[in-house]
Order: C-alpha cells, then sequence, then structure tokens
C-alpha cells in the first residue's frame, strides 16, 4: 500500500509534466517564446515524446519560424508515424512554403526492402526485434528439450523477422539525416564556401536529406534531386540528436546576395 | 708471221679471262640520310671480299648486305677457263650533300690487287615526304626502326605514328562557370595490313576533372591527314564548367589498345598504354555581381511568351519563358519571379534539355490564372547573365504582356489554393484553417534513455540461456544412453547419501559393506551382486589404484564381513570409526577415478 502510495505521489510531481504543462500554460497565454523555452528544455532533457516535439511545432509556427515548425513535425512523426495530427499540421505548413517541396525519398533498398516499416514507430520495430529474438531462442530450446515437428521452419521464420525488425530499428535510428530550411531563402553553393556559385536556393521549409556534413556546411538534396551545399545554421535538422532550433533565425539569403 | 698473229690472239683471249673489277650504284644523284647500295662485281678465280674505303661525307658499312656469285666458262682459242663471278651491295648513306667521290675500291682476285674505277655521287636535300595512297597499299610498320623527324611515306612507320592520343582545351583561361570544350583524339593509322583496336573491355574513362561540372558531348569519328598519313580519328568530347576559381587542373588520360600489322618479317603486334599530360586552366571569379544575376555564366537568348492575349477570369494562361544558349544547364537560374496584381501566378514547371552541340534550352513555365475581369498586365521580366566573351553582366528583358480578362460566366464565389489572395474578400473562399492545437492530455513523461544496454543483454541473455539448457540436454542424453557414466558420476552422492543413515540402520555393520561395494561397484561399472572385499581388491588392484587405498577399503570391508560372518554385531563407536574412515577413502577413490578418466596421474 504505502509503495503504491508512493509511486502515486511521485506520478503526481513528475517534474517533466509539470514543465510540460508550464510550457502548455505558457502557449495558451500566447507566450510563445516561453512555450518554446519550455519545450526545447524537455528536449535537452532527452524527453522525447512526439507531443512535445508537436506541441514544440506548434509553438514554432505561432512565430512564424516555418522550417523549425515543418522540422518538429517531422520529429514527431519519426516517433510515431501514425500521429494524424502532426501528419495534417505538417501538410498545412508544407503548403504555406513557397515551393511544397516534397520530402526526399529514402535511398532505393530501403524502400524496396523495408516498405512494410514506415509506419511503425521506432521503439515498436525495437520491441517487435527483442520479442521474436526471444522467441526464436525459445523455439530452438524446445526443440532441443523435445524435437517437435516444424518448430525448426517457425524458428527460421521467427528468426527471419526478428532480422527484419533489427533491421529496421537499426535504419530508424541510423539512417538518413533529413533537414528542413530553416531561413527565408537558403542559398545552396556548389562548394563549402560562400564564395563558390551559388547553385539553388532553399525556401523556408523546403524539406532535404543531407548525406554529408563538413565544417559546418551539409551536402544537402531535394526531392528532385538537385544537390549541393548549404549552411548548417541555417537548416533545422531533424535528428536524433535533436538540437535545439531556439536560436535566431539565419538570413543567409540576404547574405549570400551581398556576397560578390 | 701466222705464228706471231697466233700468240698475239692467245695474249688477247688471255686478257679476256682476265680478272674484272667495277663498282656501281643505282644513281649518282642520292639524297642526303637516306640508304642506297653500291654493287661491286668481280670476276676471277679466287676472289676476296672488297675493302671498303673510308670516305668524308658518306657512311658504308663494312660488310655486304647482299651477295650473289655465278659461274661462266670461257672458251678460246687457248682452252677453257672457268671463271667465278660475284656480285657483293653495301649498304651505304650520304651524310652531307654535295659532291661525294667514292675511292677506287680495292679487291684482291687471284693473288692481285685490282681496284674499281672511282664513282662521283651528286647528294642532294631529302625529298618532301609524298602523300601515300592507302588504296594502293603501302609499308607496313617495321618493329624496331627508329622514327625519324620527318617521317617519309616511302620508309618505313614506327609504332608511335600508328597509334597516339592527344588531349587539349579550347581555352586555357576561363571565367568561373565559362565552359571549356576538353577534346580527347585517339588517332589511328588508315594503311592496309594495319589494325589498331582499344583493349576489349576497357571502356572509354574521361580524365579526373575535379572542380569542373562536366556533360558529355557527342563523339566524332572523322579521317585527318598528319605528316603525309591518312588517320582516322576518333574524337571525344567534354564541356567542363569549372565551378570553382584558380587553378584547375584536367587529369591525364588513359587509352589502352594494341595495333596488328603484317610486315616483312611476318605479323607482329605492339601493346599500347598511353597517357596524356594534366591540362590546367586558370580560372577567373566573376565580376561584382549584380543582383539580379540568375547564376548563369555563357552566352543566352531569352525569350518569354504568353499563351493566349484574352483569358477568361479564373481560366489559367501560360507563361513560357524560354532561355537557349551554351552554358551551364544547372547553373541557369530562374528569371526574376513573375507577380502579376489580380491574379494567382503557380509554381513554375521547369524544362532543361540538350538541343545541340553545347547549347541547352531551359523552358519555365507559369500558369496564371486572372481572378479578375479587365485587363490583367504581367510585367516586364529580366534575365541576368555573365556573358565571359564580353566580360560583362547582360540583362534581357521581355515584356510587358497584357491579356485582356473576360468576367466568368459563372457563380461569383470561386474555389482558389493557397495564399494566392491577399485577403479574403467576400466573393472568394480561401481553403485553409488553423493548426491543430497543442496536446495537453499526454501520458507521463520520462527522459528517454539508451536502449543500447537493454539490446545488448537482450541480444545475449538468450544465446547464454540457450547454450546452458544444451549443455544439459546433452549431459542428461549421456546420463540415459552411458549407464556406466551414470553409475560413475553418481555414485559419490549416492555413498554419502547412504552413509548417514548407517548409524540408523538396523544392521549398520551390513549397510556400510553394502555401502562401500555398491560404490566401488558403481565407480568401476561392474555388478556388486556377491562382491566381497577380496573381490574388490582385486579389481581396485587391476585398476592400478594405490595400495595403501586399496588396504584401507579392504581393511574396512573386512570389518564389516567379520562382524557380518561371525555373527557379532558391530559396536557403534566400531561403526563410527569405520565409517569415518571409509568416506575419506571414498573421496579419494573418486578422486582417483576422476584422473585417471582425464587421463591425469592420480
Amino acid at each position: 500500500m504505502s509503495i503504491w502510495l508512493c509511486l502515486v505521489v511521485a506520478a503526481a510531481t513528475n517534474p517533466y509534466q509539470e514543465a510540460f504543462e508550464r510550457a502548455n500554460a505558457a502557449y495558451a497565454s500566447r507566450d510563445y517564446a516561453a512555450a518554446i523555452n519550455g519545450y526545447e528544455q524537455l528536449i535537452e532533457e532527452s524527453v522525447t515524446g512526439p507531443a512535445v516535439f508537436f506541441n514544440l511545432g506548434n509553438a514554432y509556427y505561432r512565430t512564424g519560424r516555418l522550417g523549425a515548425a515543418i522540422a518538429n513535425y517531422e520529429r514527431a512523426l519519426a516517433c510515431d508515424p501514425g500521429m494524424e495530427c502532426a501528419r495534417e499540421n505538417l501538410d498545412k505548413c508544407v503548403l504555406e512554403t513557397e515551393r511544397r517541396l516534397e520530402r526526399p525519398l529514402p535511398p532505393d533498398w530501403e524502400q524496396s526492402l523495408l516498405f512494410w516499416h514506415y509506419n511503425l514507430a521506432p521503439a515498436a520495430t525495437r520491441m517487435l526485434a527483442i520479442l521474436f529474438w526471444l522467441l526464436f531462442w525459445l523455439l530452438l530450446a524446445i526443440r532441443k528439450v523435445r524435437p517437435v515437428r516444424y518448430v525448426l521452419r517457425a524458428a527460421f521464420i521467427v528468426g527471419v523477422l526478428a532480422v527484419a525488425f533489427a533491421v529496421s530499428a537499426w535504419v530508424k535510428a541510423h539512417g538518413d539525416v533529413y533537414a528542413v530550411a530553416d531561413a527565408a531563402t537558403v542559398p545552396v553553393h556548389y562548394g563549402t564556401s560562400d564564395k563558390e556559385t551559388v547553385r539553388f536556393e532553399l525556401y523556408e521549409g523546403d524539406r532535404v536529406l543531407v548525406d554529408r556534413r563538413a565544417s559546418a556546411w551539409a551536402r544537402v538534396m531535394t526531392a528532385d534531386g538537385e544537390r549541393g551545399w548549404a549552411k548548417e545554421d541555417a537548416l533545422a535538422f531533424v535528428g536524433p540528436p535533436y538540437e535545439r532550433l531556439d536560436r535566431p533565425p539565419a538570413d543567409t539569403g540576404a547574405e549570400a546576395k551581398e556576397t560578390p | 708471221m701466222r705464228t706471231g698473229l697466233f700468240f698475239v690472239l692467245c695474249a688477247f683471249s688471255a686478257w679476256c679471262v682476265h680478272a674484272q673489277v667495277s663498282a656501281r650504284v643505282d644513281t649518282t644523284t642520292v639524297p642526303v640520310n637516306t640508304p642506297f647500295l653500291i654493287t661491286v662485281e668481280v670476276s676471277g678465280k679466287d676472289i676476296q671480299d672488297p675493302i671498303m674505303p673510308d670516305v668524308d661525307g658518306l657512311d658504308i658499312e663494312k660488310q655486304p648486305s647482299q651477295t650473289s656469285s655465278r659461274t661462266e666458262v670461257s672458251i678460246n682459242v687457248s682452252g677453257s677457263q672457268v671463271l667465278r663471278i660475284r656480285e657483293l651491295g653495301y649498304i651505304a648513306k650520304a651524310t652531307r650533300t654535295g659532291r661525294v667521290q667514292v675511292p677506287p675500291i680495292a679487291v684482291k682476285v687471284d693473288g692481285t690487287t685490282h681496284s674499281t674505277k672511282s664513282i662521283l655521287l651528286n647528294v642532294v636535300d631529302e625529298p618532301k615526304p609524298k602523300i601515300p595512297n592507302p588504296a594502293r597499299g603501302r609499308t607496313a610498320p617495321s618493329a624496331g626502326v627508329p622514327h625519324s623527324a620527318t617521317p617519309q611515306p616511302d620508309t618505313e612507320l614506327s609504332w608511335e605514328d600508328v597509334a597516339f592520343i592527344t588531349s587539349t582545351i579550347d581555352k586555357p583561361e576561363v571565367y568561373q562557370g565559362e565552359p571549356v570544350v576538353l577534346r580527347l583524339q585517339l588517332w589511328r593509322i588508315l594503311l592496309d595490313g594495319v589494325s589498331v583496336g582499344s583493349v576489349r573491355g576497357a571502356d572509354l574513362r574521361y580524365p579526373d576533372a575535379e572542380g569542373f561540372y562536366a556533360s558529355a558531348l557527342e563523339p566524332e569519328v572523322r579521317r585527318e591527314e598528319r605528316n603525309g598519313w591518312p588517320y582516322e580519328v576518333s574524337e571525344y568530347r567534354q564541356l567542363l564548367f569549372p565551378t570553382s576559381t584558380g587553378e584547375l587542373t584536367i587529369g591525364s588520360w588513359h587509352w589502352q589498345g594494341a595495333a596488328r600489322a603484317y610486315t616483312r618479317f611476318g605479323p607482329q603486334r605492339h601493346d599500347y598504354t598511353l597517357e596524356t599530360v594534366p591540362i590546367t586552366v586558370n580560372v577567373l571569379p566573376l565580376p561584382q555581381r549584380p543582383p539580379e544575376f540568375s547564376g548563369a555564366v555563357g552566352q543566352f537568348q531569352f525569350e518569354a511568351k504568353m499563351g493566349r492575349n484574352d483569358a477568361v477570369q479564373g481560366v489559367p494562361v501560360s507563361l513560357d519563358l524560354k532561355i537557349t544558349g551554351q552554358g551551364n544547364p544547372d547553373a541557369i537560374g530562374d528569371p526574376q519571379v513573375v507577380k502579376v496584381d489580380g491574379a494567382y501566378v503557380s509554381d513554375p514547371e521547369k524544362e532543361t534539355r540538350v538541343i545541340g552541340e553545347g547549347t541547352v534550352e531551359k523552358v519555365i513555365t507559369y500558369a496564371i490564372t486572372p481572378l479578375e475581369a479587365g485587363s490583367m498586365t504581367v510585367p516586364e521580366i529580366a534575365f541576368c547573365y555573365f556573358d565571359p566573351v564580353s566580360g560583362t553582366y547582360e540583362t534581357q528583358k521581355c515584356g510587358p504582356f497584357t491579356v485582356t480578362v473576360m468576367a466568368s460566366a459563372e457563380s461569383n464565389r470561386r474555389v482558389l489554393v493557397g495564399d494566392s489572395v491577399p485577403a479574403p474578400e467576400a466573393d472568394v473562399e480561401v481553403i485553409g484553417e488553423d493548426i491543430l492545437p497543442v496536446l495537453t492530455d499526454v501520458p507521463a513523461l520520462r527522459p528517454h534513455r539508451s536502449s543500447v544496454p537493454a539490446n545488448i543483454a537482450f541480444g545475449i541473455i538468450p544465446v547464454i540461456v540457450y547454450g546452458m539448457l544444451a549443455l544439459w540436454v546433452q549431459r542428461k542424453h549421456r546420463f540415459e544412453q552411458d549407464p556406466a557414466y551414470a553409475r560413475e558420476y553418481h555414485a559419490l552422492a549416492r555413498g554419502r547419501q547412504r552413509f548417514k543413515a548407517i548409524e540408523r540402520a538396523p544392521d549398520p555393520g551390513e549397510a556400510l559393506f553394502r555401502t562401500l561395494v555398491d560404490f566401488v561397484a558403481d565407480k568401476f561399472n561392474v555388478s556388486n551382486a556377491g562382491m566381497t572385499s577380496a573381490d574388490a581388491g582385486r579389481l581396485l588392484e587391476s585398476n592400478g589404484v594405490d595400495d595403501s587405498l586399496i588396504q584401507t577399503v579392504v581393511r574396512i570391508l573386512r570389518a564389516c564381513e567379520r562382524a557380518r560372518y561371525a555373527s557379532g554385531s558391530i559396536s557403534p563407536a566400531e561403526v563410527r570409526a569405520l565409517t569415518e574412515a571409509a568416506l575419506p577413502a571414498m573421496e579419494k577413490l573418486n578422486a582417483f577415478k576422476r584422473c585417471s578418466s582425464k587421463g591425469g596421474t592420480p
């Protein structure tokens, strides 16, 4: 009884829950800067639930930071691909972008082999991988103790499933890095220097795939295959890791135009 | 008188068959540095090789390159005589122009030295190379013949002339983004009996051009003449657009191939591994860029065209912007974004294609939907690019365009997309609503901890458990299938268990005897039925057990036997003493058996 009471008290005084509610209250009172700060602090403390990202996306949207809002909706959907509210808000934000660029697609091999894993949350794939792994060894153990018909075949199938879910979990944790343009215009150069010719421009909210990072520059690729180098500070990385996005928005577009 | 005349005739005929020596050349006018033949003809019975003189302005080989001989029979009034005639050919080459005299050449014939007449040569300059006629066939290349500075069609070719490669650019200095044409040429000679080919499977690889955006052009094959020889030239071209400034290097071009030729020595083959010299291009930075500069570098034509001059309210009209010219298609930016009052301008559709030799065409199409009836004006559209020929930024402008918009016959309510209208008007409904609100009712939040240790644990634990289970199953199977192993394995534990009950047994001596005998029988996997102390002693001895241990075991068993057969029972003190002695003996026996099973010394 006393243990149960302690648990209830601990749950009632969950500091993260309190911080979340404070940030929500700031949002409700239209103090979006305080709300952003609250949500970002929670994320800094590794409280990375989809609800936190979703609310942070809303707060950024209210402050006009379309790129940061889209990045956070993407984060929320990465944590929980079935989060319909995040998908809806993301679609609305994308409609407000200049070019309404699609999200770059994952590599072909991933689309072919892991076509089934896009609607699964990373935690779910990890749990399924562990479950099938344990089941695989359990079946092998059963076969060892008492050989039963079809147990080996079942173990093989379960083993394949365990590997598939493990690959899915790994890809979700260490797969492609996505970023979102977080300035009105983000010039994309041929090389990692402001002096390089501008190849094309990203508009705020454009989602890109980052395939390389070097000395504060990121090589980005858009959905239509355009590729070049953009400054990292003009991009909001989807993560993980989840970087704070409440820095002053970069104005690289203007700088690039002034740079001879 | 008649006798005198006879002697004269004899002397004349004898003179006629006298040894004769002569020298000749095919022509007395010879080109400098061109080999020709000096032929020495000698007749006589015993002919020795001529001694070729050293001549200023003439190199004569000391050994003949050609020799021939024949025999003639001379019959005259003095009788018949057999004469041998030899012809010796010596290769000579004049080393200077002008008159050169070949002095008399001495030849020893029949023991007498004879001399030829001197020959005067007129040495002239080398002739100009003649244009060979491939149709009539040419001299095939000959391996090992040095390549002369000026090849002569009448002479032989070197392998270096048969096939070679070149790499050139049209401009050594360009602006950033300005196209440079890189030409890679493979020259292959066109002669009968000579064939040149690339190594099978060796695809064309353009040289490394780091710092350039490259675009390949269609390759060309043509016939050309070089130094009087006909060649087939395969030309591969690339348009290179420098993307950074400074000195950029185009790497070497490599080609591997082989040539086959039918020479006078038979068919011959030569393998080639050729590479060109790297080329350096000096790339100049673009001058101060105007704000409207699109990024295009090259020479372009800009056109803009409205699809129609009249339109209906709400029905889109297309606006095509076409940029044509020579330059990097990826660097051609869009002209200034079209903004039209009272109309919605869609996102542009872009299409870039190559339409000729390095000429690209980029078409940008906007769909402009007039929202109001009346006159719609599309403002002037400008396209700014850098012209490397003039070294200046050029701006081409098109428009403005005016379109007459007729009122729509449909309802005034119309559905529009996005933010094309600055403020919602009464007759226009804009799709779009606020974003969904923040979430407040969420499950308890807690920090996300790294799942790596848990993943590792979940990964390893089942493997370990399975391994232990496998070992257990294996042992179980052995117990079932190997009774000797099972008896031996359990003997000690079973013996200890029985020792605990000895004191409480009705006949402790009998119980101790049976326990010890059963232990020994189990350990050595023999039947315990009827086993006596003597049997146990023999069994232990045959298995190499230590004598003192055998004696201990036998002594205990005999004590038990005595009590058993002497109808007297053992006192509790004796039982305790025997038990205390028996237990260490069992453990020693167990240790001995374990060591002997492992092959060690007990």
